[in-house]
């Protein structure tokens, strides 16, 4: 059900929670509909609003959604092709991009006769305690062919996705993307800094200038939330949701975002976390700042992050239904043994490289091991005695790749590569492949550095260590893709490497 | 000036905004203090060496293999030689260590401690050997021009490199500038990738940012303008997207400003 605004705050709706064509999707589906028909250079029209993610002139999925007398908008420079992503300010971009959206929605539900209360619902897919048998399923509002007046779904009608399977549940037919608990997982939630150095693990990402995946920082660092749940979750969807230009085409991307916009949330609201207080991230400076969108009625309108912390001010005006974590995020937490923030800076010191790889290594193969060779000169790390390094990091650094790429996921020292999960304290993360193409991009588009993962291997090293698996000479680490890879796909990268601190 | 964003004249603008790019990164305690000292003793050789008359004065009459011959006889072109020799050392000094302070960072926040300083350097002598090589390869032609003609040279590649700054390769080769190269994290091997990193990098910015460059040059390297070219190409090297309407006009500009002083 739509819920009432109280005190001139909307309620963003836990999506499992709502019935069978609830008022909050069926709204929704007639809004998009209505959105999808707007000429191209109306602000509010549906592809305008996927064109702000990203857009390349002449690219091709979006050029074939081009109508007759559609143009391409003199404004598109200005307010095209800016999603911010793997850095600091990926949250509070995306915090605005669908705040925006929203005020757009509510206005052309309202103009259909519907509900000024609407908020969009989020897809907590996390979920293992009130949905869990259905949290990572899409909803079946989302793959079925028509509303329920018999008309077809905007949801799904010329929407592209990956194959799924239908599955029964008690809402109907939902769509099984083979979304993974793997790809949910919220180790992010367990990081106490919001941004770190680029070798070290963080929430919310390095620190980045301006960073539409061009890298023109060649420190770039992606945040843990963009990289799982949020990379997963594009790339399991697949279609649109799998690049930057269309993945604001489908509907499940504005919830799947409102879902990081909570998680965000979330974490925020955890003892010991704070948002960075650097004025360079709260009130940046430069020519692609503050950001730039158009509201509902048109008018351009200019946000900064320091502007959006506080969702339930204006502009937007917004609680979530649910600010719980799940039960998992605790275990985590506890076996990474991460120190608590003393500061919303982390500390000074960056992370000491202390093993690395070989350089250019083919990611193709469905499965890679790696050996890591540990400098004889680098700190021995034992995380059952007092002193000497507390923490591991894993970066996989310059990932580069073409065609459909699939997930890895990343073990330390499998006593048996061909059952991975026989030992589930082994496994260490996932490389999701959500951005890596535009990344890899050279030329005029790019620098074409490809992206760089941080996993923390703390955990695992740990356990390694009680079971009396770790001679601290080597390390040897396996990737293993989520499906077999799409023949013709590339992918490599520049070098494997540990660091400590 | 409809092309040119209003975002463009924002940045422009903005107070201080340039020294948060490359000139605020030097002074962060991250240990790249002489990078920033190297920088300010080439800027310091470039304004000192104003007023000697510079480069522009060297020669004077006749056809340019005259002008030279007749100063190799007079023992004047050796010193000269010299002269622009440590000229360019300036200016390579003064400019690349903070448009290269980012590459700098990766390199060593991915070398063992051991190798570190060592792959740095290597990196950063073929960087700035491809600007040095290529200033001293463009010095000698412009050694040999009438000063008459000074001017006019100057104004018509401040043009050009306006002109540069709007084509496909000029972004190209600026991308290029920001390209990682894996890179071993210790031995022989690392000092020979970091090398080999720094060259290719130096060439591409060389590309990027040489025309404008080669423009201030040819002006007879007045501080005013070795400062705005550099301030171009920090402002380049450090934000996404730079505007390069608003670039290229700066840049032709300054050749207007050069024909009007005549």
């Amino acid at each position: 059900m739509v819920i009432p605004v109280k005190n001139g705050v909307h309620t963003r709706e836990d999506l499992w929670s709502l019935d069978v064509w609830d008022p909050t999707l069926l709204w929704y589906a007639k809004a998009m509909g209505a959105m999808f028909a707007r000429p191209l250079q109306d602000p509010s029209s549906w592809r305008y609003q996927a064109a702000i993610h990203g857009y390349i002139p002449g690219e091709p999925d979006l050029q074939a959604l081009l109508k007759p007398g559609d143009q391409i908008p003199a404004d598109s420079g200005t307010y095209w092709a800016q999603c911010q992503h793997h850095g600091w300010f990926f949250l509070p971009w995306h915090r605005g991009y669908l705040g925006y959206f929203e005020r757009i929605v509510r206005k052309t539900i309202v103009g259909l006769g519907g509900p000024a209360d609407w908020a969009l619902p989020y897809w907590n897919y996390s979920d293992t305690q009130h949905n869990a048998a259905v949290a990572r399923l899409v909803r079946p509002e989302f793959v079925a062919h028509a509303l329920p007046d018999g008309s077809p779904n905007p949801f799904s009608h010329g929407v592209q996705r990956s194959p799924f399977n239908l599955v029964h549940t008690p809402k109907g037919q939902a769509g099984d993307f083979n979304v993974g608990s793997k790809d949910v997982r919220l180790k992010c939630l367990t990081y106490p800094h919001f941004y770190d150095h680029a070798s070290a693990s963080s929430f919310g990402g390095g620190i980045t200038a301006f960073n539409h995946g061009e890298s023109p920082n060649d420190t770039s660092a992606e945040g843990s939330v963009e990289k799982t749940p949020h990379d997963n979750i594009h790339g399991d969807i697949g279609g649109w949701m799998d690049s930057f230009e269309t993945a604001g085409l489908d509907p499940l991307f504005w919830m799947h975002h409102c879902n990081i916009d909570r998680l965000w949330s979330v974490w925020a609201a955890a003892a010991g976390h704070s948002n960075p207080a650097d004025a360079a991230w709260l009130n940046p400076a430069g020519p692609h700042f503050p950001y730039r969108f158009r509201d509902e009625n048109g008018v351009s309108q200019t946000f900064t992050p320091q502007s959006v912390l506080n969702t339930e001010a204006s502009p937007f005006a917004y609680r979530f239904q649910d600010l719980n974590a799940p039960p998992h995020v605790a275990v985590l937490a506890a076996k990474l043994q991460i120190p608590p923030a003393v500061s919303p800076a982390p500390p000074p010191q960056a992370p000491r490289l202390a093993a690395a790889s070989d350089t250019d290594i083919d990611l193709s193969p469905e499965q890679v091991s790696v050996g890591l060779p540990i400098d004889d000169a680098a700190p021995t790390i034992n995380l059952a005695a007092a002193g000497g390094p507390r923490q591991a990091y894993l970066n996989v650094e310059n990932v580069v790749g073409a065609g459909k790429l699939e997930t890895r996921y990343v073990y330390l020292n499998l006593p048996d590569a061909t059952a991975p999960d026989q030992d589930p304290d082994l496994y260490l993360g996932s490389l999701p492949m959500f951005g890596v193409r535009e990344m890899s991009r050279g030329g005029a588009a790019g620098a074409g550095n490809g992206k760089s993962f941080v996993l923390n291997a703390t955990d695992v090293i740990a356990h390694l260590q009680q079971t009396g698996h770790w001679d601290g000479k080597e390390v040897r680490v396996y990737l293993i893709a989520k499906n077999p890879p799409a023949p013709g796909s590339k992918l490599t990268a520049g070098r494997l490497s540990l660091y400590y601190r | 000036m409809a092309f040119i964003a209003p975002q463009t004249f924002r940045a422009v603008a903005s107070v201080g905004f340039l020294a948060r790019l490359g000139l605020g990164r030097l002074w962060r305690p991250r240990g790249e203090w002489w990078i920033g000292a190297v920088s300010l003793a080439g800027w310091a050789g470039l304004i000192a060496a104003q007023g000697d008359g510079g480069v522009a004065g060297l020669c004077s009459g006749g056809g340019w293999v005259g002008r030279l011959a007749g100063e190799w006889r007079a023992g004047l072109l050796a010193p000269r030689l010299i002269g622009s020799a440590a000229m360019t050392l300036a200016m390579v000094a003064a400019m690349t260590p903070p448009l290269a302070i980012d590459s700098l960072r990766v390199v060593a926040l991915r070398s063992f401690p051991k190798w570190r300083v060592r792959t740095q350097a290597a990196w950063f002598a073929a960087y700035a050997g491809v600007w040095a090589a290529a200033t001293m390869l463009a010095e000698l032609p412009l050694m040999a021009l009438p000063p008459p003609l000074r001017p006019h040279l100057a104004a018509a590649a401040f043009l050009a490199a306006a002109l540069w700054q709007l084509t496909p390769a000029k972004r190209r080769a600026l991308n290029a500038c920001h390209k990682a190269r894996p890179l071993p994290a210790g031995g022989p091997r690392a000092v020979a990738a970091g090398a080999g990193w720094g060259a290719r990098v130096g060439a591409a910015c060389l590309a990027a940012c040489g025309p404008m460059m080669l423009a201030a040059m040819a002006a007879s390297w007045p501080a005013a303008a070795m400062a705005g070219v550099f301030a171009l190409a920090l402002y380049e090297r450090y934000v996404a997207r730079p505007p390069f309407a608003a670039t290229a006009l700066a840049l032709a500009a300054a050749g207007g400003l050069i024909v009007a002083a005549g």
